[in-house]
């Protein structure tokens, strides 16, 4: 008698103990950031995320930091830690070694010699750390293939020469890896540039997609201008417009901004009106559900600076806070995190 | 004058004799006893401490490899670029041999240090530039260092004012205050400018040093727009700009040309080669200095308007770490010279000082600046024709710097001395709030070499020692231990107990030996939950400050004491107020090495929120997040003041921990020791002796502590019980009236009498003027005066003034010889001293009428109220005597009808006894034994009679001493009524109340006042100030009352708060006089009072 009830009990039990997917929005994107968080992209800490939050007055639904290969680790407390802050982690899987510098090819960490084995123990390490954090979360794995400064890029593996199919098999390699150690939970992020370094058809997005078993979103990163001796001012609706048709012929998949910025360069084109701009028409979009935004500051070897943090100016902050104020773009659920730890 | 058969008369004499001896022997065994006890606090426990100094410093060896060749650093690169794209030639000048160059220095102001160096080495400098200004926010303005010092660095003349204006919060640089300000509306820019000026111009300032990194210059350049403006206001104000230009990438982003007219100086930073994020490296090789330098002379900026800021601090790069450790040049030197480095140098190429070491068994790499760095920099500018050199910075330089610094022309190594002074800084090696001090100085040695190119080299021959803080307990970046200091506290240790419990958390509390003496449990509640206990002195005072033997005397104190109530030792050891994990004293290392001498381990901290001066939970909150990633040990209190707000802010703080993913550990964690280990079980040597008697001891402070507590607390209930009864009481009491039919009958006045010429004649008017109804008589007994009295009393030439004469044998006699020679059914009682009023005589024996009433007290009042101890008697009258007599009439209990104003029955006091010589108090002894009869005694508000208050303090003494030794006298003769239910209020209530207000309760209450001063001192008053202010509120009550029932104004009764300071001391010490005369059992007169004569009816 007593069984009538215990099993749908224990099945229900069960039931919630799967883990809830990542929730794809109906209506609306979900907020996310990168923070600034250092050299090598990973100093998660909890003051550079709540002093971001306190800047534009929304808590990111995602937060993006990196895993390079060159640290050999599993970022299991950054994950923890963006996790406990009631965020879901995006991460950058990136296969290059020190000093992380752009344009000097592959490493170590070539797509090669994870072809031929070479890293599989760190592969399958790195695939018990992802199963062992246990919640879905977001990997953007070797993003921005199609571009050239990246050792991934499949410029350096014969080019129009079959190097987009060396990069569809290092991805479906590693995944199946992953995947084989249980890491059920990675949701896979194809995350490319949305502009083809070489317009060429093999180095077009679509050039590089290892498959629909491999991939649960598509990404890409779509930054305005970013270096003032460097690239016009673009606008942003103009800026997405192509790369939007591009990334949805690939699949039927979610949409991520896997990374958007601009610098503050006043004299070139208004950075408050670019966000004023992007912040409406994202969400406007019906297949983008995420919109990772990259907050980052840094120094060039000229001496100027690249400045995409939101605060890069008063205007911008403001336009910032105002843009990402509106109910679409979805915020981490606080309330909901603290009423399932009681 | 029978002076034997009174109460304690001690007919044989020996009792005196036999309670010197107890006394002396009671004296003799406490003296011996605290010796003992304290003696047993000299001696120093065992500690075992898990760690020596000497095992430490066995952590620390040299590297003996060659410094490795780094790869190249990016600055390298930099500077070849800048070399490339300025491709002017190189414009050769001749040296400069004219000395009028800029000889300045940076000053930081929270470096002690450096105002060490300052107050030695300022004559020297002709500019001074203090860390001081701050601009990080445009809606906050500038902000001001607290302790920049500023007033310390006036006024040496020739020497001018530079203060630094950067972007820095903390260490790290902000850019968007500048950026914003500088693409900011012209009016805040403006508001901007105004407040920097305002400012250095109240502070003195000549100028000011603008030193803005890693800063946007703008896409049209705003930067040096806004610098353009702040130069130009500045300058209209006779102030001068002078600029910071970095030697990196950002060296080109500045507009030379642009600028030049308006700063007057720049100041080239030409440092940070390899900076402490880099790899390791040289911080300023002498090529790569003079690269520089030659960059510099190719800009638009003149020669002289260049300033070349000189480094002289050190780099320390640990294995495995992101960020190198920037050092003193003494640190530098102290860890080569502990690490045992033999072959430390600075020659070339490099001309930095190298060299490498391991410690707990990480590999280090030291690159650092010195006097020859210095000196080989310091000819390369004047190589130039720059304008000056600026050290960069006061306190962390090699002192012989300083013997060079003013050196015309270029220095050569014939101009150094071998000798490199040691002890004058304090050094530190390794990472960890935890620290073991090697207090060792020495002098160092090098030798110098003048190298063919004309560079200075030199060979450390032998290193210099520093007072050398070897750092231990370094966790991981995620760890922290919870610590808290001052407790146990019996209301915020336990909720702190319960929040730590709940949490699964284990803390260390150091804690204060005399709160342990207080409250033991609470201290075997922290042990036995787990966590772990340091040693904070015994009483809290500041170690720095105090003699070795006292710090010893501390320290064994709380060690005992946790010892004897825990079962435990421990080997931890904070010091009160100095807990910064970086001492700047040398005073505050003292205490360290005492407590180091006798096993312990000392644990500092980097985390201090200084929850003691913040309100509210969220705020300290705040100041934990600011301050978390300094170290790994967190400073809390639990005791000494209130600490709501650190309990409040426990929950939210270990949330905020456990989100940003921190482990809390204990000490004994980060020092990767069992807990055991700091807090080992007693070790058997420890149960020595020592161990019991300090126990012993311990355990009879608490005792007498508990005793003193209980009994404040048993006072202030019965002294306000008593205080509420009393006022319920007299409420209920009616003054006597007869009815209309009740026949006064004639009356006899008896006054007694020894030398009282001077007032008696006022005395017998008084009486004599009275409006009694019937016939009285006035009976004066002169008991042998040897003044006029008798002649005063005989020249009153009236019919109803007797004199009856004696020769001197006592009130008591004199009065019951005028009762025997009496014939009047009532007899009136009047001291010599008192004057009644002309109704008091009708209203005394109208209560009469009543025939069970056989005495009535009249209501005596001060009539001499001219002197401040006058007025003060007389609100006493009023408040302590008379207001009680209402009461205590109501219940048939007043204690005594008094000499100065009473009626009794003839034949009442016949049947009493008549007045005894038993005792002092002849009055209250017969008023007890009139109750003894059945009789009732009654009292009578309406007749006032005005007698003389002593108006001095000796006189006041006297007369009080008589009156406590005689009611003293008078208890123990009638201590058959004491409790005895036959009589009633007077057996439970008045009579015991005498005992214990005016006996004990007066005894004790110099002791509690020496202890409440002794805790408004130490500031812990809020222990006894509630009695005390219980005490204080019932007086004031009592004498409001009692003055609105005597018609006076409230504020009369205020009188009684310094009364109370006045009346307390002397009625204790009167009440300990009549103890011992008590125990000696020998005569005392009868205190005479001085007559002045002074009182008057009004």
């Amino acid at each position: 008698m007593i069984f009538r009830f215990l099993i749908p009990l224990v099945f229900i039990c069960f039931a919630s103990l799967k883990a809830a997917d990542i929730p794809i929005p109906k209506k609306g994107v979900l907020f996310g950031a990168y923070m600034d968080f250092g050299e090598t992209e990973d100093a998660v800490t909890l003051e550079g995320i709540e002093k971001f939050e306190t800047l534009v007055g929304k808590a990111p639904a995602i937060i993006a930091s990196s895993s390079y290969w060159g640290e050999q680790t599993f970022p299991s407390k950054n994950l923890a830690l963006i996790d406990r802050h009631g965020a879901i982690p995006l991460v950058f899987w990136s296969p290059w070694d020190k000093p992380y510098e752009q344009n000097k090819g592959p490493d170590r960490f070539s797509l090669l010699e994870i072809l031929n084995g070479k890293w599989d123990d760190y592969i399958d390490a790195w695939g018990d750390g992802a199963k062992a954090f246990g919640k879905p979360f977001l990997v953007s794995l070797c993003n921005e293939m199609n571009g050239s400064w990246f050792p991934w890029s499949g410029t350096f593996y014969g080019g129009a020469k079959g190097g987009n199919e060396v990069f569809k098999k290092a991805w479906r390699y590693i995944v199946d890896r992953v995947r084989a150690r249980g890491a059920t939970n990675v949701r896979w992020v194809f995350h490319v540039n949305a502009y083809s370094a070489e317009n060429d058809d093999w180095n077009l997005m679509g050039a590089y997609y290892p498959g629909n078993n491999y991939v649960d979103w598509l990404g890409m990163s779509l930054y305005g201008k970013q270096f003032r001796e460097l690239g016009d001012w673009c606008f942003f609706p103009d800026l997405i417009s192509w790369p939007y048709r591009e990334i949805t012929a690939i699949a039927q998949k979610p949409v991520m901004l896997a990374e958007f910025g601009v610098g503050e360069f006043p004299k070139f084109g208004s950075k408050p009106q670019w966000f004023r701009d992007a912040l409406k028409i994202i969400p406007e979009y019906p297949k983008i559900k995420a919109a990772v935004y990259w907050h980052e500051r840094w120094q060039n070897e000229d001496g100027t600076f690249s400045n995409l943090r939101v605060n890069s100016s008063q205007a911008s902050l403001a336009a910032f806070r105002e843009g990402i104020s509106a109910p679409l773009w979805i915020g981490a659920n606080k309330d909901k995190k603290k009423s399932e730890e009681r | 004058m029978r002076t034997d058969g009174f109460i304690f008369h001690d007919a044989k004499g020996g009792r005196w004799g036999r309670f010197k001896f107890l006394a002396f022997a009671g004296a003799l065994l406490s003296l011996v006893a605290l010796v003992l006890f304290l003696r047993s606090l000299l001696v120093t426990p065992k500690i075992d401490s898990p760690t020596s100094l000497n095992e430490i410093k066995q952590q620390i060896r040299a590297n003996e490899r060659a410094a490795l060749l780094f790869e190249s650093a990016n600055s390298k690169k930099v500077l070849s670029s800048m070399l490339s794209n300025n491709s002017l030639p190189r414009k050769v000048r001749p040296p400069k041999t004219v000395d009028n160059d800029i000889c300045a220095a940076f000053l930081p102001g929270w470096d002690e240090a450096a105002f060490q160096s300052w107050q030695l080495h300022s004559k020297k400098l002709t500019h001074i530039c203090p860390e001081w200004l701050f601009f990080t926010d445009i809606e906050k303005g500038i902000k001001e260092e607290g302790d920049a010092g500023l007033e310390r660095l006036a006024k040496v003349s020739g020497c001018k004012l530079f203060p630094m204006l950067t972007n820095l919060d903390g260490s790290k640089r902000i850019s968007e205050g500048v950026e914003f300000l500088a693409q900011a509306k012209p009016a805040e820019r403006k508001a901007f400018i105004v407040q920097l000026s305002d400012l250095l111009r109240n502070a003195g300032a000549s100028g000011v040093v603008i030193n803005w990194e890693e800063v946007d210059r703008g896409d049209n350049d705003e930067l040096g727009t806004l610098l353009i403006e702040i130069a130009h206001t500045l300058k209209s104000q006779g102030l001068e700009t002078w600029l910071c230009i970095t030697m990196d990438a950002a060296f080109n982003i500045w507009d030379y040309e642009k600028l030049s007219p308006h700063i007057a100086r720049f100041i080239a930073l030409v440092h940070d080669e390899h900076g402490d994020t880099d790899s390791p490296g040289p911080i300023a090789s002498q090529d790569w200095f003079e690269g520089w330098l030659q960059v510099l002379s190719q800009t638009p900026v003149k020669p002289e308007q260049w300033i070349i800021s000189i480094a002289c601090h050190g780099l320390d790069w640990t294995e495995g770490k992101a960020a190198a450790e920037p050092v003193s040049f003494a640190d530098a030197m102290s860890r080569a010279g502990n690490a045992g480095c033999s072959d430390v140098k600075n020659e070339g190429p490099s001309f930095n000082g190298n060299f490498s070491y391991y410690y707990n068994g990480k590999a280090h790499e030291v690159w650092f600046l010195d006097a020859v760095s210095f000196a080989n920099q310091r000819n390369a500018v004047r190589n130039h024709g720059f304008g000056g050199v600026i050290l960069n910075r006061m306190g962390i330089e090699d002192p012989v710097i300083w013997k060079t610094i003013n050196t015309p022309g270029i220095i050569s190594a014939s101009n150094f001395h071998p000798i490199i002074p040691g002890g004058q800084a304090i050094t530190s090696i390794g990472e960890g709030e935890v620290v073991s001090l090697d207090p060792t100085v020495a002098n160092g040695r090098r030798e110098f070499f003048q190298t063919p190119e004309g560079r200075i080299s030199c060979v450390y021959e032998l290193l210099p020692a520093y007072p050398t803080l070897f750092r231990l307990g370094v966790g991981e970046k995620n760890e922290i231990a919870l610590t808290f200091d001052d407790g146990p506290d019996p209301d915020w240790t336990p909720m702190i107990l319960d929040i730590l419990k709940a949490r699964g958390v284990k803390a260390t509390f150091f804690v204060v030996g005399k709160e342990v003496e207080r409250y033991p449990d609470l201290l075997k509640r922290i042990v036995f939950e787990g966590h772990e206990i340091g040693n904070h002195s015994y009483t809290h005072p500041n170690l720095a400050e105090i003699p070795e033997q006292l710090i010893k005397l501390e320290l064994n104190a709380t060690q005992r004491l946790i010892e004897s109530v825990t079962g435990l030792s421990t080997v931890l050891f904070r010091p009160p107020y100095n807990a910064h994990s970086r001492p700047t004293k040398f005073e505050e290392l003292a205490p360290i090495n005492i407590a180091q001498s006798m096993g312990y381990i000392t644990v500092l901290e980097n985390v201090d929120p200084r929850d003691w001066l913040v309100d509210d939970a969220a705020s300290l909150l705040d100041r934990v997040k600011e301050s978390r990633n300094d170290g790994n040990i967190l400073l809390l209190h639990d005791g000494g003041g209130d600490r709501k707000a650190t309990v409040d802010a426990l929950p939210g703080l270990l949330d905020y921990l456990q989100e940003r993913g921190d482990k809390i550990v204990t000490v004994a964690d980060l020092l990767g020791v069992e807990t055991q280990k700091i807090m080992p079980p007693m070790s058997p040597e420890n149960r020595s002796f020592e161990f019991l008697t300090s126990g012993i001891g311990f355990d009879i402070l608490r005792a007498f502590q508990n005793l003193i507590e209980s009994f404040l607390l048993i006072g202030t209930v019965l002294v306000v019980a008593r205080t509420v009864l009393v006022l319920f009481l007299a409420r209920f009491h009616k003054a006597p009236e007869a009815p209309s039919d009740f026949i006064k009958p004639s009356v006899s006045v008896i006054i007694p009498a020894f030398n009282e010429e001077k007032v008696i004649a006022k005395t017998i008017e008084s009486l004599l003027a009275s409006d009694y109804p019937n016939s009285i008589e006035v009976v004066v007994v002169d008991d042998g005066s040897t003044d006029g009295t008798a002649v005063v009393v005989e020249s009153i030439k009236d019919s109803r003034v007797r004199l009856l004469r004696q020769v001197n044998s006592g009130k008591a006699h004199a009065l019951q010889r005028a009762v025997d020679l009496t014939e009047s059914e009532i007899l009136i009682f009047v001291d010599a001293d008192t004057q009644f009023q002309k109704d008091a005589l009708s209203r005394l024996v109208e209560s009469f009428h009543d025939k069970k009433v056989g005495a009535v007290s009249g209501h005596a009042r001060v009539g001499n109220c001219g002197t401040f101890l006058a007025r003060c008697q007389d609100l006493e009258y009023i408040s302590g005597f008379n207001l009680d007599r209402r009461a205590y009439a109501v219940w048939n209990c007043i204690t005594v009808a008094p000499g100065a104003i009473s009626a009794i029955r003839r034949d009442v006091i016949l049947a009493a006894g008549g007045f005894s010589f038993e005792t002092l108090a002849e009055d209250t002894d017969l008023t007890l034994a009139i109750h003894k009869t059945g009789y009732t005694v009654e009292y009578q508000p309406k007749a006032v009679a005005y007698t003389e208050a002593p108006e001095t303090f000796s006189a006041l003494a006297k007369q009080r001493f008589r009156w406590a030794f005689g009611t003293l006298q008078c208890v123990v003769k009638h201590s058959d009524m004491l409790f005895n239910p036959r009589y009633k209020a007077l057996g439970f209530f008045s009579l015991p109340g005498i005992l214990f207000f005016q006996v004990v309760l007066v005894a004790i209450s110099p002791f509690i006042d020496i202890l409440f001063l002794q805790s408004l001192i130490f500031g812990h008053a809020d222990d006894i100030l509630p009695y005390f202010v219980a005490f204080m509120i019932c007086d004031v009550i009592l004498a409001s009352v009692a003055c609105r029932l005597e018609g006076l104004p409230i504020r009369v009764a205020l009188r009684i708060i310094p009364q109370r300071f006045i009346y307390r001391p002397l009625l204790s010490y009167v009440i300990w006089k009549s103890l011992i005369h008590a125990i000696r059992g020998a005569w005392v007169g009868w205190g005479k009072l001085q007559r002045t004569a002074t009182v008057s009816v009004p």
